[in-house]
């Protein structure tokens, strides 16, 4: 097998040439160069199903860095949600609110008698109820990282939970932009 | 171009930061059981997108996506694809086999077969086997990552949705291809490519005329190139700067080459236009291209791969003394003195650039361009007979641990070791078939251990692997390590790994003696240093 380079037809230079830049682009795409970690959607799936949590800092910074990954990850929390609340119809006026409304359950923020700095976040399941019955509440903001709490076992289709009222997890909720899931 | 990126242009090139990081996300992906996707895994991702040889693969993907769907429960195909912790056949069985228990689908629709599941389409089965399950995931893995969850996804629900069918497949199959390459041609760094290809070429027609043939792709040819032939300076810093980059690109010309004289009887095959669209030279030349000219590096990704992986064959140092050679493959005895090169002033070359990467002081860097302490010939000669015999040392030790647990391996590594070894005696204990066979392959097993059995010669060389076993600390080789259940199963994939990093290193080896007698090395050596500091004041002195 040999032969000169004059002596080649259009069609064999052709293969030169696209065997050619098949292999250097294999090369260049190979090379180990330093970039921002980005989560695999293997890690996202992970984390949303709560198998292997990505750690909040970590998850908030990629989403910073990698602004697509909050659309994969949307999509991944509303693939494996048992119920979900969308953004708020009257979202764009920006007010905070206090209640959502979603395929399956609904959601109201309480202020706790006597501790105005506390919140009481009410979840009652529609009937008949989810099954299996969810075991985590997280909400999408539409920037920051998303934010996660685990919930008791339900009491003739509610859940309780009292929360900070200037944590991050009760702004979120208020956020009507925000799209809240059941996990 | 400025001081500042022609500096940053010798450290590395210009690529598609967006596909690498796509490719890197999926390599590093590590759900807490370590990488998800072996190093052969990934490499095959890497042939399939640089040689746009994604078709038939996403055919295959629809079909996966069915099957996944249906055991995922009600997760659907996430639950198989990404729940899995590592990416391999046997995980992929168990995970789809204990879905399918609990599945009414996969008593109608989907049968376990032996090497995968079958699908009962009413226009015909497919099968998927679980060998390639791990690329499939692999390749839905870069998919999400390059064109988001919401457009591949939404593939995957249509072809959901749509009628149960073989030939349906298809059109969604095309759907996500037609998504790729739309994605790819922004990404993929072709054009950067192209331009080598033609600072190449060009370069040879002026330098050996156009009659040249692949002989004229030498190691004179590749200095000449580096040294200052190939200078044209490109606005995305595409140029060679580092001595390895032109080697190596100088090996594609050869595979690409032959694989142009090899078509030669292939009429059909036209130039690729300006559009680059799909098929226009088959993707499945171009990816046979690749796998034949990187194919000889396996050995080292298969011993860096699960189950040879579990054992440690090669420390950093030898792996990194392979690297090059193993990349090259056989190309590299057709470019020995330029291998010689790039281990000795590429990698002085190599601490040059990360010192001034480091912002080093100046009479640092002055130092290192004038390759003061650079190892010579003789040295990196003597370096490469060493790893030769720890080659040898763990192959035979590979055969000794093969050989403890029973393993049918041992027989085809003792006759690579002692092939003249006279085995006939063997027959006897082999005779048997059935539930014997199984006594039988026992029965050979001791009978490989004694003396009497197989002679002198290959008692000898079961001697010497016994005693290499004892001699290596590495983690696996210890007694403790080889009572685990897996070992066998390493030992049995890293042994011929090892031979064949052996096999390469032999080729080069040979290749340099031929061209460079030991007494000429010394001579050869000063004169290259000359001519690489030289080069290397050129390249970076100015920007230091």
């Amino acid at each position: 097998m040999t032969g000169r380079w004059s002596d080649m037809g259009p069609g064999e230079r052709a293969v030169v040439e696209a065997s050619f830049l098949a292999l250097e682009t294999a090369a260049l795409i190979g090379a180990d160069r330093p970039v921002g970690a980005k989560p695999s959607p293997s890690a996202l799936w992970a984390h949303v199903t709560g198998a292997v949590p990505i750690p909040r800092a970590e998850l908030g910074a990629a989403l910073i860095r990698h602004p697509d990954l909050r659309a994969t990850l949307a999509g991944m929390l509303a693939r494996s949600a048992i119920a979900s609340a969308p953004r708020v119809a009257a979202a764009a006026t920006g007010h905070p609110v206090s209640e959502r409304g979603g395929d399956g359950f609904r959601l109201r923020l309480l202020p706790a008698r006597g501790a105005p700095d506390q919140t009481w976040i009410m979840i009652a399941l529609d009937t008949p109820r989810p099954a299996p019955a969810p075991t985590r509440l997280t909400v999408l903001p539409p920037d920051g990282a998303p934010e996660t709490v685990a919930l008791e076992a339900p009491v003739d289709g509610s859940v309780q939970l009292l929360a900070e009222t200037h944590s991050a997890l009760v702004r979120a909720i208020s956020d009507p932009t925000a799209v809240v899931f059941l996990l | 171009m400025d001081g500042v990126s022609a500096e940053q242009a010798a450290i590395d090139g210009g690529r598609s930061t967006a596909l690498d990081q796509a490719l890197r996300t999926v390599a590093e992906t590590d759900l807490g059981a370590g990488p998800k996707y072996g190093p052969l895994v990934v490499r095959d991702l890497m042939r399939t997108i640089s040689a746009r040889a994604y078709g038939k693969p996403l055919l295959e993907l629809m079909h996966l996506i069915r099957i996944a769907e249906a055991a995922g429960g009600r997760h659907g195909w996430p639950a198989i694809l990404f729940a899995v912790p590592v990416a391999r056949a046997a995980t992929f069985r168990g995970v789809i086999q204990k879905a399918s228990a609990g599945c009414r689908a996969f008593d109608v629709d989907f049968a376990l077969v032996e090497d995968g599941v079958e699908i009962a389409y009413p226009d015909g089965p497919f099968r998927v086997t679980y060998g390639r399950m791990a690329f499939l995931a692999a390749l839905v893995e870069f998919a999400i990552t390059a064109l988001g969850w919401r457009a591949v996804d939404g593939v995957f629900r249509g072809w959901l949705d749509d009628r149960f069918a073989l030939r349906a497949a298809g059109p969604h199959a095309n759907t996500l291809s037609r998504l790729l390459y739309d994605h790819l041609k922004d990404h993929l760094p072709t054009a950067q490519a192209l331009r080598s290809y033609r600072r190449l070429t060009r370069f040879l027609m002026a330098a050996r005329g156009g009659g040249f043939t692949l002989d004229d792709l030498d190691d004179a040819m590749v200095l000449a190139f580096w040294s200052g032939g190939g200078d044209e300076t490109d606005d995305d810093g595409g140029d060679i700067r580092t001595f390895r980059a032109a080697v190596e690109q100088v090996a594609r010309l050869r595979s690409a080459m032959q694989a142009g004289f090899e078509r030669r009887s292939v009429d059909s095959a036209v130039p690729i236009g300006g559009d680059r669209s799909a098929g226009e030279v088959d993707p499945d030349t171009l990816l046979g291209v690749l796998e034949a000219h990187d194919g000889p590096g396996d050995p080292l990704l298969r011993l860096a791969s699960p189950p040879a992986s579990a054992i440690k064959f090669l420390n950093g140092r030898e792996t990194a003394a392979l690297d090059l050679i193993a990349a090259l493959g056989v190309q590299g005895p057709a470019l020995p003195l330029s291998v010689l090169r790039v281990e000795t002033f590429g990698a002085a070359q190599g601490r040059l650039t990360q010192a001034i990467r480091r912002r080093s002081d100046p009479a640092e860097v002055a130092m290192l361009v004038g390759l003061a302490q650079c190892e010579s010939y003789g040295e990196r000669i003597e370096q490469w007979e060493r790893l030769d015999r720890q080659l040898h040392r763990l192959s035979l030790a590979a055969l000794a641990a093969l050989l403890e647990a029973g393993r049918a391996e041992a027989a085809v590594e003792l006759l690579v070791h002692a092939p003249d070894a006279d085995l006939s005696p063997l027959r006897g204990v082999a005779s048997g078939s059935g539930d014997n066979r199984v006594v039988a392959l026992g029965g050979i097993l001791a009978a490989l251990a004694d003396s009497e059995v197989v002679g002198g010669r290959a008692a000898d060389v079961l001697g010497q692997a016994r005693a290499a076993l004892r001699s290596i600390s590495r983690r696996g080789f210890s007694v403790e390590d080889r009572r685990d259940p897996a070992s066998g199963d390493g030992f049995a994939a890293g042994a011929p790994a090892v031979r064949a990093a052996r096999d390469l290193l032999e080729g080069v080896r040979k290749a340099v003696s031929a061209v460079l007698p030991p007494a000429e090395r010394e001579h050869r050596f000063a004169a290259d240093r000359t001519l690489f500091a030289a080069r290397f004041s050129a390249l970076y002195e100015a920007s230091s």
